[in-house]
């Protein structure tokens, strides 16, 4: 479980540090790399965290 | 120019909210990471998760979006490959009197203009027009392109006619009471008549993409003495 959170920590934060751009100038290059690059970063790491938050509840007995 | 006492655009406050949220996200995300590596789970730790995977990052993506959509529609965004110098630079001549130029500086569409007359009505008339967007860049990328830039298919009457269809100088306009029926009906385009819509292609080769410089000043409105 600690690796899929360290897994999907990192992949968020490449994903933040990678939406930086677009938001401080606009232009075709800084938007292709948002929404090709950023969003699938922060989409994974965001799934990592929800699978590692259901295994952590099944580890606890709180989800069947 | 805003009026004096403006408090900032939809798009410049989604911009600073979306960097202000970056900055906590990133010092959570550390903090987070600390805490793994530790191996103790802190007290609020599992909350501090929720937010910094979940609530931050959504709400930094929703930010970047309400920016980037409506700047993405800009004739800046458009300009912003040299492939499209001469257009922008006749685009803000002063002295040009093609149609792209007249609306620009009129100005139309408050600084859309490109996507105003390159784009169909309704959501998928935006949609088909940012994939095309994709495509160019692409071919920009790729090198896959030839100049002087052409557009790919015949202009649509129908996009002057959302503007300009119900105006009145339009339907009034002698010479337009002949063909009316038939521009409603694409049978009969604008630009049949109306031709100098951008620079002439042979201005607009390789060497004119390479040797344009966008005047930026020439946007400032001229003082009046």
């Amino acid at each position: 479980m600690t690796r899929l959170l360290k897994v999907s920590l990192a992949l968020v934060l490449a994903g933040v540090v990678t939406t930086v751009p677009v938001l401080i100038q606009e232009s075709p290059w800084t938007f292709v790399l948002f929404a090709f690059v950023a969003q699938p970063l922060i989409g994974l790491g965001f799934l990592g965290w929800l699978a590692s938050a259901v295994a952590e509840l099944r580890k606890t007995g709180l989800l069947a | 120019m805003e009026p004096l006492g403006w408090w900032g655009t939809t798009e410049g406050w989604a911009r600073a909210i979306g960097l202000v949220f970056a900055g906590l996200d990133v010092v959570l995300i550390l903090s987070c990471w600390v805490h793994v590596k530790r191996g103790g789970v802190a007290r609020g730790f599992r909350e501090r998760l929720a937010v910094a995977l979940g609530l931050l990052p959504l709400t930094i993506v929703f930010a970047a979006y309400s920016y980037a959509l409506p700047e993405s529609k800009r004739v800046d965004a458009c300009g912003a490959c040299h492939v499209m110098d001469p257009f922008i630079k006749d685009l803000r001549d002063p002295k040009s009197d093609t149609l792209a130029a007249l609306h620009h500086q009129n100005p139309a569409s408050k600084g859309e203009e490109c996507f105003a007359c390159h784009s169909d009505y309704g959501l998928w008339g935006d949609m088909s027009a940012k994939l095309h967007g994709l495509g160019h860049i692409y071919h920009l990328a790729t090198g896959t392109y030839t100049l002087p830039i052409r557009i790919r298919t015949p202009f649509p009457s129908t996009r002057c006619l959302s503007c300009h269809g119900q105006a009145r100088r339009y339907l009034t306009n002698a010479a337009h009471a002949d063909v009316l029926k038939d521009l409603a009906a694409g049978k009969a385009g604008c630009l049949d008549c109306h031709s100098s819509v951008h620079p002439a292609p042979e201005t607009r080769g390789p060497a004119a993409a390479k040797a344009s410089v966008v005047p930026r000043a020439l946007t400032a409105p001229e003082k009046k003495s």
